[in-house]
């Protein structure tokens, strides 16, 4: 064995162009190892200790380039030290022509990217449909994150990917988890056996994080976009999905989200439920759940109950063990409501929310109790708000919805409108509790607390017995960390429950009493 | 006319070329200090002159003093303007920043190079340093940052300054995050750090003109524009993959050399 070495004083190179040449020198036959390093005393130190240093390094300093190697014969180690500089050069001419590194189409992607079979789209609407179709006839799947597609479009869509065998996800879709791999928002989840098919995004994401918290996990999270379940559509994605995870090996059980679908496209669904040979449990927010039972799939009164009644069928557990749990939350909940009732202030409750299927869920559970509350988005027509921006006794607000986002980011994103309509409220002497909804997971704000806590704190500064319940979507996993989202929130005195449902009750005994 | 920035800490004096690249030329004065030219505005730093000009290749001479700014014997001074390289943390939501601080190794590690110095804040990183010389500098990189974090704050930056590979050091991008990151720790703990920060700067400097003068910026807290623009992005809550991978575009692995020594300073609270 011998060790031999050379010195290029005054060359400057990049540390990965030297890892590179110290893997090139390193895979010539008869080379034991190798290095090059800028000739510092602290790197001739290291190079001892390596056993690399030759003393001709001892004079060298910071500014040279040392190139030792270790190899079985001094031919070997010249060889070696021979082919240095035609690396270096044919590093640097790679450097200088790489230039693509930015990509301008469908077609460079797919050319840098031949294995991939998902194309995210996430452009302005009116050019979705036409890039959908192109990656459609690349017999890739496509979700398209866009919204302002046309109809027309969407069903053209569907129609080919049915044709073709592929899914075409959305458009509008928000959310999904394919092999495990979380797209636009969506949340850090356990892998498991539960499918999800969801026309509903944030439906989906609450779903997929209460199971992954409850110990179970996702195998695939398929969005389908919430106009499929229309008449137009016709349920052609929904159909196909529950298809795809009747197929799929990971999958033992599916849970159905969606807002009630059309009645034929429910028939639909009802007949393709028949088919599963798996269990089904299925979420309709607002529907009538005897049209799921019958058609043989588990009915769940919303999507907690769908999560955990999931969560017990993937343990082997009976379901009713999912219903035990939650009828005896109901008594916890009870006892907190008669404590809170006591020193609250005013009678109304404002529900501010960020995600619209949690903010119809509220809607629903409060309907049971105070009845029909005033929104943007209502249960019924009679009790839309004439001013969005002036709530009226009880009052819920999806904040997601278009007429609020329009020229601003999604309220996931951008905390602004939501902090400005907490102080509005705080600031009315009627208003009893403020209720909303944080959903974490990737795309949204990465730090809700910090938006949040300073407002709150504020509000209960004037207003010391309003309340501020909420509930928190997502997992410890994701880049915000549930646990300490929720942490920072309870330290402003928020009440947080344990998911939208739970708050949502919270608040409807509360005002109730 | 082309458009001129002038960092706003360059170096007196009549300066030569010491080495060229071709959107950037080093300049060295008699007192070995450094300044550069450039046309990428992302390179801007305080001791930096960006030019718009695809042939920065023709300056072959600087002279800097009070009043002038020559190059090539023409001074640019009446047409520039300036860039301000300080981070003024008491306009920045801190929470944020140190959460995104927080989560970046274990959230956003496939940005890092596999190269840079991420192994130190990850285990999971180390894997990549097989050979002899990256497995030495690897497991003395991880003694050094023990012994920082055990409070003998000095000798650990004496073991790390200097080491591993490129242009500057990995372990001299390493020392400066870490000396930004402590102008981040006297912010938020309202500690005075200054002595410690020189205590770092005079035990790292060696005979790399480059690595000195990037030490000298971060000692000062006077922030290339990647950095400070990362900063500030972190801070609203606008942390991204592009924020990261454009503080990463600095060298082949300096920026997620540097940003791995600030990330340890503050997870560490170093000097706290």
């Amino acid at each position: 064995m011998i060790i031999k070495g050379i010195a290029k004083k005054g060359a400057y190179y990049d540390s990965v162009t030297l890892m590179i040449v110290s893997k090139k020198l390193n895979e010539i036959e008869g080379v034991i190892d190798s290095s090059v390093v800028m000739g510092t005393n602290e790197n001739k130190a290291i190079l001892n200790s390596a056993g690399l240093l030759i003393p001709e390094f001892e004079a060298l300093n910071d500014t040279d380039l040392l190139i030792s190697i270790k190899a079985n014969t001094e031919t070997v180690a010249d060889e070696a030290i021979s082919k240095v500089s035609d690396i270096l050069k044919e590093l640097l001419k790679k450097q200088e022509n790489n230039t693509a590194s930015v990509l301008h189409s469908l077609d460079q992607a797919v050319e840098q990217l031949p294995e991939a079979n998902l194309c995210l789209i996430s452009i302005a609407g009116k050019y979705a449909a036409k890039e959908a179709k192109k990656a459609l006839d690349k017999n890739l799947h496509v979700m398209i994150f866009s919204d302002n597609v046309s109809i027309e479009d969407e069903l053209d869509l569907k129609k080919i990917a049915k044709e073709k065998g592929l899914l075409l996800m959305g458009p509008d879709c928000g959310t999904a988890i394919i092999n495990g791999v979380p797209l636009a928002f969506a949340n850090v989840v356990n892998k498991g056996d539960i499918g999800i098919v969801a026309a509903s995004g944030t439906g989906l994401q609450e779903v997929s994080s209460i199971i992954s918290n409850n110990g179970a996990g996702i195998s695939q999270a398929i969005g389908t976009g919430g106009r499929d379940v229309k008449k137009e559509i016709g349920g052609i994605m929904f159909i196909e999905a529950l298809r795809a995870l009747n197929n799929d090996e990971e999958t033992n059980c599916i849970v159905l989200i969606s807002k009630p679908p059309h009645p034929e496209v429910l028939d639909k669904i009802a007949a393709e439920i028949k088919n599963i040979k798996k269990p089904v449990v299925g979420i309709f927010i607002g529907g009538n759940p005897d049209v799921i039972a019958k058609a043989g799939a588990i009915p769940a009164a919303n999507l907690e109950e769908a999560a955990l009644i999931a969560v017990s069928i993937s343990k082997g557990k009976n379901i009713d063990h999912a219903k035990e749990m939650l009828d005896n939350r109901e008594k916890e909940t009870a006892n907190l409501a008669e404590k809170l009732s006591k020193k609250i202030r005013g009678k109304y409750v404002r529900g501010l929310f960020s995600g619209g299927t949690l903010c119809d869920e509220a809607q629903l559970i409060l309907k049971d109790t105070i009845g029909f509350v005033y929104s943007n988005t209502p249960l019924n027509e009679d009790f839309k708000l004439d001013n969005l921006w002036k709530s009226k006794e009880h009052t819920i607000l999806d904040l997601g919805d278009d007429e609020f986002t329009s020229g601003r980011p999604h309220p996931m994103i951008d905390f602004s409108l939501r902090n400005k309509r907490i102080a509005e409220e705080a600031a009315d002497n009627e208003v009893a509790i403020i209720l909303f909804d944080v959903v974490l997971g990737y795309g949204s704000h990465i730090s809700p607390a910090a938006e949040l806590v300073p407002v709150i704190k504020n509000a209960t500064k004037t207003a010391p017995n309003l309340l501020f319940i909420c509930s928190v979507t997502g997992t410890d996993g994701d880049p915000q960390n549930r646990k300490e989202v929720i942490k920072q929130l309870e330290s402003a005195g928020v009440i947080v429950m344990p998911s939208n449902v739970a708050a949502a009750k919270l608040v409807s005994k509360i005002v109730n009493k | 006319m082309e458009k001129i920035i002038l960092g706003d800490l360059l170096p007196q004096g009549a300066f030569i070329i010491h080495s060229t690249f071709k959107n950037v030329c080093n300049f060295i004065n008699a007192n070995s200090e450094l300044i550069f030219i450039t046309n990428l505005k992302k390179n801007i730093s305080a001791n930096s002159i960006y030019i718009d000009n695809e042939n920065i290749a023709q300056y072959t001479n600087v002279l800097i003093s009070e009043n002038s700014v020559f190059l090539n014997d023409v001074n640019i001074l009446p047409q520039t303007e300036f860039y301000d390289s300080k981070v003024d943390y008491s306009a920045l939501d801190i929470l944020t920043l140190e959460i995104n601080l927080q989560i970046i190794p274990n959230e956003y590690n496939e940005l890092f190079a596999p190269e840079s110095m991420l192994f130190v804040l990850l285990a999971e990183k180390q894997s990549f340093f097989k050979s002899g010389f990256d497995s030495h500098f690897m497991k003395n990189s991880l003694n050094a940052s023990e012994i920082i974090k055990f409070g003998e704050i000095v000798e650990g930056v004496k073991m790390l300054k200097g080491t591993g590979k490129g242009l500057t050091p990995s372990g001299d991008d390493f020392i400066a995050g870490m000396l930004y990151g402590l102008h981040f720790n006297e912010f938020k703990h309202q500690k005075p750090l200054a002595n410690l920060r020189n205590k770092i700067y005079n035990a790292s400097i060696g005979k790399n003109p480059l690595s000195n003068s990037f030490l000298l910026n971060a000692k000062n807290g006077n922030c290339f524009y990647l950095l400070k623009n990362f900063v500030y992005l972190a801070s609203q809550s606008k942390l991204v993959s592009d924020n990261l991978n454009e503080l990463f575009s600095m060298g082949a692995t300096s920026g997620a050399d540097l940003l791995s020594g600030y990330i340890f300073s503050v997870q560490n609270k170093i000097g706290i």
